[in-house]
């Protein structure tokens, strides 16, 4: 292990000191993740508004407060319509998602010692991260209907009446106790009357003043200010239609850092491949048949400083990625996906390096390999938007199960089991292509 | 040290090495003369082991197979060509190839330290080798087939393309390698390499060795006798104590004892204007094996 390690080491060590062949592992990836990702922008991008639906079933004033109360946030562009229509919308990804107002919304909304009303609220299942930003936006229009009720006298004045009437009627009360508190609720009922006509007085002006000032009510705490009820709302995309996997982005990076990476990766494959016929041809692997080192710990050393390349490269790109806003959605996975494709390449290397005897032939070779992989691989359309052919071709490709079992783990939100075919495709390419590799390499004789 | 039967190697139709036997002692140093194209490399890469052979035997330092880790931690080797990192240093190349014959720590230092020293390249040590000169280029070369310090080198053409200041010291080295005892195989094409450094000279052409001796008994075998031109003041006055005839006023003729046989003509009063004696050596060894001259 030491001496293939000695080799792996040297290996990476000359691949840092070759400053073009560097450029395309590492630069020339960073470069086309910047500039697709840039052109993608628009798909994965959020507008600064949510475009949301409500469904009005209630059509009260207070429900129509809540509407307006939520208009007023700044924060969602609202489209008044049925819930049918809503929901559809929702599910053809027109929307972000819907709140509905039930029957009976008003009767209790805003007041603290009746039963909070129920409020439903469906998202879009891709724009996952934005439903708590709407669930706050209701939970603060509904606060905001708390202070309405205490501002409006009229309001307060028949639930205190509506109070007094079943009091009166109760049996339930001590008797003693029963006159007592039926004067003070008469005692309130003048007190809210008196209120009124001075809240009358006002002006209106003053009273929109007071409700935009009075916030305290949205943190009051012991009490719900609305029930929120979860719609449930499945897409209607085929499942692995472009736009059904188009809704799952979450960054404008998601898709150009692993179409970008397999850059990187084919440069490493080739750039090592390329190192072997130099190796043979410029005497220094003779060096390392003469030594006590056998093939196998030679051929060894080169694909282990293959597989820590690429592994560096796919930890660059995730890191740089990462930074600008990409967020891999299981980082175990994608150190799964990273071995596998480490491992699968580092096999490539080696069968490549024996498809030519010079320097120039396997260069040539390698990078029309190359690029028919990353043509059929999603190195340069991304899967996603493959036309059905290509699609099919792509299957040949390992650069097709690189890109999706990177995807799989940073957007695609693959499950273990989901992973499972794309890496197991790249472990079986990998080993495949190192035992033929290394096969044709032990016979090579100089 | 060294034990070759019957060596036999052919690519495709081309026989390369043609029954080549030979033995070399311990602390010899053996030359493998010939043209290019005379299968000395190839006999050189069975000997270390890189080709495998079609038939015959080889025995290195007690290891039935060149092969064998025995052989290998016990032999170094010279590449004809440039086997060196060029985009490492002076330094780096010979860490790397030492790390291989597992020598680590204080002793990986001390010996990178005497290759360094050895290819007198101390100064340009952590220098990337692509700046070298090709004589330098050449020394590490050799240095780095010596840093694991084998018992055993072999030497392919290792003056190659360089400099006479770089061959000068390489002969030195060479020669001082010969005085601490180690086992050198040197194949060269240049006679006069041959002639300085090696004890014993395999003459090989066409895969084959045509002979095999000390370099003196060789040019006493086929080297025949000296030659002497001269030219003449003017003619002696008694033309029959010449060897040969005049020709105008130059002579020439052949001698076992060329020296003796000009003492004699000048104490007879012949006037010598100018006078050349070519003693024969391997050159003249390998025309009279082969017919043609080594360069050809």
């Amino acid at each position: 292990m030491r001496t293939v390690l000695t080799m792996a080491v040297k290996d990476l060590r000359l691949m840092s000191r070759d400053w073009l062949g560097l450029f395309f592992i590492i630069g020339f990836p960073i470069l086309i993740a910047l500039f697709f990702g840039s052109m993608y922008g628009s798909m994965g991008g959020k507008s600064a508004s949510l475009r949301v639906a409500v469904v009005d079933e209630d059509g009260s004033d207070i429900s129509e407060r809540f509407v307006a109360n939520l208009k007023e946030t700044g924060n969602v562009e609202l489209e008044q319509l049925a819930r049918d229509e809503a929901l559809d919308r929702v599910r053809r990804g027109q929307l972000v998602g819907l709140i509905a107002l039930p029957n009976g919304f008003g009767k209790t909304a805003g007041i603290p010692w009746m039963e909070s009303p129920a409020i439903e609220i469906g998202v879009d299942p891709s724009r996952r991260a934005e439903s708590g930003m709407l669930e706050g936006l209701v939970m603060q229009s509904a606060g905001k209907l708390m202070m309405v009720r205490f501002q409006d006298p009229a309001t307060m004045r028949d639930f205190v009446r509506q109070g007094r009437d079943e009091l009166a009627k109760s049996d339930d009360v001590a008797p003693l106790l029963k006159p007592v508190l039926l004067e003070m609720m008469d005692s309130l009922d003048e007190f809210m009357e008196s209120w009124e006509q001075v809240e009358a007085a006002e002006s209106k002006s003053a009273k929109s003043n007071d409700a935009k000032n009075s916030d305290e009510g949205d943190d009051m705490p012991g009490f719900q200010l609305a029930r929120i009820e979860t719609i449930d709302v499945t897409r209607q995309f085929p499942k692995d239609s472009a736009e059904a996997l188009v809704t799952k982005l979450r960054s404008k990076w998601d898709i150009s850092f692993p179409q970008a990476m397999i850059w990187g990766i084919l440069a490493c494959a080739a750039g090592f491949a390329i190192t072997i016929v130099r190796e043979r041809k410029q005497g220094t692997f003779l060096r390392l048949q003469v030594a006590p080192v056998s093939r196998a710990q030679v051929l060894a050393g080169k694909a282990m400083a293959c597989f820590i390349a690429i592994l560096s490269v796919i930890a660059i790109m995730v890191a740089l990625g990462t930074c600008l806003g990409m967020r891999p959605e299981s980082p175990l996975l994608l150190a799964v996906a990273a071995v596998c494709i480490a491992f699968a390449f580092a096999g490539i290397m080696m069968l490549m390096s024996v498809i030519g005897k010079s320097e120039e032939a396997v260069s040539g070779a390698a990078w029309g390999a190359n690029m028919l992989m990353a043509m059929f691989g999603g190195g340069m359309i991304p899967l996603v938007f493959m036309p059905s052919f290509m699609k099919s071709l792509s299957d040949f490709s390992p650069a097709k199960w690189t890109v999706l079992a990177l995807e799989g783990s940073i957007w695609r939100g693959f499950t273990f089991a989901e992973m499972l075919t794309p890496c197991a495709v790249l472990a079986a390419v990998g080993a495949v292509c190192l035992a033929l590799g290394g096969l044709v390499l032990s016979r090579v004789n100089d | 040290m060294i034990e070759v039967r019957e060596l036999r190697k052919s690519f495709g139709a081309t026989v390369a090495v043609d029954g080549v036997s030979f033995e070399v002692g311990r602390g010899e140093t053996f030359g493998l003369l010939g043209p290019n194209g005379a299968g000395k490399t190839t006999t050189i890469s069975m000997l270390v082991g890189v080709l495998r052979p079609d038939g015959g035997t080889i025995h290195v330092n007690g290891a039935a197979k060149p092969t064998e880790a025995s052989a290998r931690l016990a032999v170094g080797v010279a590449p004809q060509s440039l086997s060196l990192y060029e985009e490492l240093s002076a330094k780096e190349n010979l860490t790397f190839f030492a790390r291989l014959y597992q020598l680590s720590g204080a002793k990986l230092a001390e010996r990178v330290s005497w290759a360094l020293d050895f290819a007198e390249l101390n100064d340009r040590a952590k220098d990337r080798v692509k700046t070298f000169s090709g004589g330098m280029k050449r020394r590490l070369n050799l240095a780095v087939a010596l840093v694991h310090d084998p018992q055993v080198l072999f030497l392919d053409e290792p003056t190659v393309g360089v400099d006479p200041q770089s061959r000068n010291h390489i002969f030195s080295r060479v020669e001082e390698l010969k005085s601490l005892g180690r086992t050198i195989i040197y194949t060269t094409h240049y006679m006069e390499e041959a002639q300085r450094l090696c004890d014993r000279v395999a003459i090989m052409d066409r895969g084959q060795i045509l002979d095999l001796d000390r370099v003196d008994a060789l040019i006493e075998r086929h080297g025949g006798r000296s030659v002497v031109k001269a030219e003449l003041v003017r003619p002696p006055a008694d033309a029959s104590m010449l060897p040969v005839p005049l020709d105008g006023l130059s002579l020439r003729f052949e001698s076992e004892r060329p020296l003796e046989e000009v003492a004699r003509l000048s104490t007879a009063g012949v006037a010598f204007q100018t006078l050349e004696v070519a003693r024969p050596d391997l050159e003249t060894v390998f025309l009279t094996l082969t017919g043609r001259s080594l360069r050809d």
